[in-house]
């Protein structure tokens, strides 16, 4: 199976870090942009397996960036999970209706985002 | 008395249901290990909510009971009656420990019991009460609706069920296909599938249930643990994991008067519409389309109000298990009592009924059944010698039937005894020797206040209080009872109640100048009577009944200007009056009014509260039109008819005269 590649957008550099690390030493192919604008420009050039989106973000947030994505071709069924601290059902409703496919809500363990990468990706 | 404490008392007499059922299932069943962890549960919870709202008697006593229930469960104990029988009088403790104030003693009958239990007990168990299994696999059965938008926004509902397969063992997959559009009307990111299936695993549920909550794939999922015996029929008791809300019953009630005032408004404006239509119509002026589309949407507004209505009224309506479910206790300590083997089924127990009912359907279900056990079923040694099994049955059923709740209790016992019946009628002067009854109208007398024709009073039933209580509390919620019987084989009591109190479909009628309510259900047709159709025959108690010859038929004419003191209309000739044949209990009878207004849903007021009780009505309505109309109790009139003159005798049309002549 080819290494799945997965696409971290956020703006703290400890977050990116993190996530970025963790999912390389479980052999991910991992890529960090700081905003949803950057991220765009992106995901026109790779095709990534999954995302994982920040909803706060300077420029642009998360939410717009999904709205984004989702318009273009290549990623109307990519998942995209959103990082977020919370997760009020207003917020959730949100985030469903931009096309966000799930949540990990912050601050969350190693393993833990290792299970739900891993079920979005089965 | 605070907020949690009045909690803490509706749940634990719930939860002293489920251990009381629970422990007579296994008393009669020693395999049920399901029931066993149930009861254990129920324990524990009472224990440990006693516990935090101050109630430490309880506690304390309900940490001895969970104790035994742990060995039971464990198989350090055996289920020996001696044991059973105990626990069974420590939930009769516990019912009379919630009588109490939280800070009362153990009172001693308690302290009796759990001496005697702790007795029972090992003091080795004693020390650790609870152990748990943790690597315990259990097999959920699932049934899974992914929301519609899922595919739009990338979560998949394949790669849950790939996720789910990860953790434990997916078995009978089936993809529901039902909903599935014909292909030219299928839009292709919308998901139309639900699955069922079984997932073996030794995660928890709160691990499969995150599969699917973190992507909000989990609306329509319902798991159901299956690790003990599965059920094997819809009769099995409902399953304690259906999720349920408690809602004060206050503000439901609001909820249902408001839905009332909303009906009655909007009765209010279709009239002014229609009104308002037919003017125009006259008038032939041009607003004629603008009308239409108000009266449309009006029908829109009817229909959906009509809707939620029903929705609101289900909210009221409860299992009638909550009533059935304490009754194989009572027929277990009757049978002790009465020392006959009694079996009680109960069937329907899922069917639903108001909540207003429940409380009224107790004690005349508990008269009937201690009835059936004493007075229906006879001994073991006189049942084997009348070639039956030596266990009597009672079966108890429930089902919905038009728009009535329909209660059976029926025992295979010895039945009614019409001769018996007969000589105590005349004795006390309720029939005339003369009088030729049917089986059923004889059988019918035993609901008479003051008859009882068991020839002995025991400690359970016949303290006086007679069938008629039942009928009584019956009729007083709209009801009615009725009895078959056949000598040898045994009894059936029928209760008919309604099915929700507050709501009724009812038959417009002008009857003496005044606008009445006619229980649609109890309408079986209207007619409009020839001349010759009505004929005065002789009474012995009246000068005269009038009678209505229809069909081959004979019903008895019930004029309701004379039974609700209401002034004769003048105008209305005879040659116009409408009879609508109403029936109840199998009696039919012709009731005469001068004009049929229409149908329409009315929303019962009760009169006790606002005025008085009226023996013919049970309640009053408001029409669309803002006026007060009455709304006639049939089976009141119907009673009241036969009381005055208890049969009508039959005679050939012939020997009729006709009234109009």
């Amino acid at each position: 199976m080819p290494t799945k590649s997965i696409l971290i957008v956020d703006d703290s550099i400890s977050m990116r870090k993190m996530v970025e690390f963790t999912l390389q030493e479980s052999g991910y192919q991992v890529e960090t942009s700081e905003n949803g604008q950057i991220a765009l420009h992106k995901l026109a050039d790779t095709q990534f397996d999954l995302i994982l989106a920040d909803v706060n973000m300077p420029i642009m947030d998360g939410l717009s960036f999904v709205r984004e994505a989702r318009k273009t071709t290549a990623y109307r069924f990519t998942p995209i999970l959103m990082l977020t601290t919370e997760n009020s059902n207003d917020k959730i409703q949100a985030g469903r209706e931009a096309g966000a496919t799930g949540w990990l809500i912050k601050p969350f363990e190693p393993a833990k985002l290792l299970s739900t990468v891993k079920k979005v990706l089965a | 008395m605070n907020r949690f404490t009045q909690l803490f008392l509706d749940e634990a007499a719930d939860l002293l249901d489920v251990l009381e059922s629970g422990l007579l299932n296994l008393y009669h069943n020693n395999t049920a290990t399901h029931d066993l962890h149930a009861i254990f549960r129920a324990a524990h919870s009472i224990k440990g909510n006693a516990g935090m709202t101050g109630f430490h008697a309880i506690a304390r006593f309900t940490h001895v009971v969970e104790n035994a229930l742990d060995q039971l469960r464990s198989g350090r104990q055996q289920p020996q009656p001696t044991l059973l029988a105990l626990l069974l009088r420590s939930t009769d403790c516990l019912k009379q420990m919630l009588q109490q104030p939280a800070s009362a003693p153990i009172p001693p009958t308690a302290v009796e019991v759990q001496t005697l239990l702790a007795a029972l007990l090992d003091t080795e168990a004693r020390q650790h009460a609870i152990s748990r299994d943790t690597n315990q696999t259990t097999t959920y059965r699932v049934r899974w609706t992914p929301p519609a938008d899922c595919l739009t926004r990338a979560a998949d509902p394949l790669r849950a069920l790939a996720a789910l397969a990860e953790i434990g063992q997916l078995k009978h997959l089936v993809c529901n296909t039902q909903s599935l559009p014909a292909l030219t009307a299928i839009d292709p990111e919308r998901c139309y599938l639900s699955w069922t299936f079984s997932i073996e695993t030794t995660a928890t549920r709160d691990e499969i249930i995150e599969i699917f909550s973190f992507q909000a794939l989990d609306a329509d999922l319902h798991l159901q643990s299956t690790n003990q015996e599965p059920p094997q029929s819809a009769e099995e008791p409902p399953s304690p994991e259906t999720a349920t809300l408690r809602i004060p019953c206050t503000k439901l009630d609001a909820i249902a008067d408001l839905m009332g005032e909303i009906v009655i408004a909007q009765s209010m404006a279709i009239q002014i519409a229609h009104t308002t239509a037919d003017n125009d119509h006259r008038t032939q002026s041009a607003k004629i389309p603008n009308h239409l589309a108000l009266t449309n949407a009006l029908d829109d507004l009817k229909r959906l109000t009509r809707d939620m209505q029903e929705r609101v009224m289900r909210l009221r309506m409860v299992q009638v298990d909550q009533v059935f479910c304490r009754l194989p206790r009572l027929v277990h300590d009757l049978s002790q009592q009465l020392r006959k083997k009694i079996a009680i089924d109960l069937i329907g127990r899922e069917t639903e009924i108001d909540r207003a009912l429940v409380e009224k359907l107790s004690d005349p279900l508990i008269h009937l059944i201690r009835n059936c056990a004493d007075h229906g079923i006879e001994d073991p040694t006189e049942r084997i010698r009348n070639n039956k099994p030596d266990t009597g049955r009672i079966r108890l059923q429930a089902y919905c039937q038009g728009g009535h709740t329909i209660v059976e209790i029926e025992d295979d016992g010895r039945g009614l005894d019409n001769d018996g019946i007969r000589n105590k009628a005349l004795q006390i002067g309720l029939i005339q020797p003369h009088m030729n009854l049917t089986e059923s109208q004889l059988q019918s007398l035993i609901f008479h206040p003051g008859f009882s024709t068991a020839d002995h009073v025991t400690s359970l039933s016949g303290r006086g209080v007679g069938l008629d209580a039942v009928r009584t509390s019956i009729e007083a919620v709209s009801g009615s009872v009725s009895v078959f019987s056949d000598k040898g084989k045994g009894t059936k009591f029928t209760l008919h109640l309604p099915m929700t109190m507050a709501i009724l479909d009812g038959l417009l009628i002008k009857a003496a100048s005044s606008v009445l309510v006619v229980p649609l259900a109890s309408v079986t047709e209207c007619l409009r009577p020839l001349p010759g159709q009505i004929r005065r025959i002789p009474d012995p108690h009246a000068n005269y009944s009038e009678v209505l010859l229809s069909k081959d038929r004979v019903l008895p004419v019930l004029r309701l200007t004379p039974h609700l003191h209401l002034k004769p209309s003048e105008t209305t000739a005879m040659t116009d009056t409408m009879a609508i044949i109403v029936e109840h209990n199998h009696q039919r009878s012709a009731l005469l009014a001068d004009e049929i207004l229409g149908q329409q849903q009315v929303v019962i007021k009760n009169l006790d509260t606002n005025y008085r009780r009226i023996h013919g009505l049970q309640g009053a309505a408001i029409l669309g039109d803002g006026r007060v109309a009455l709304v006639l109790d049939i089976a009141g009139l119907l009673q009241n008819q036969q009381t005055s003159r208890i049969f009508i005798p039959m005679q050939s049309p012939q020997a009729c005269p006709d009234v109009n002549a």
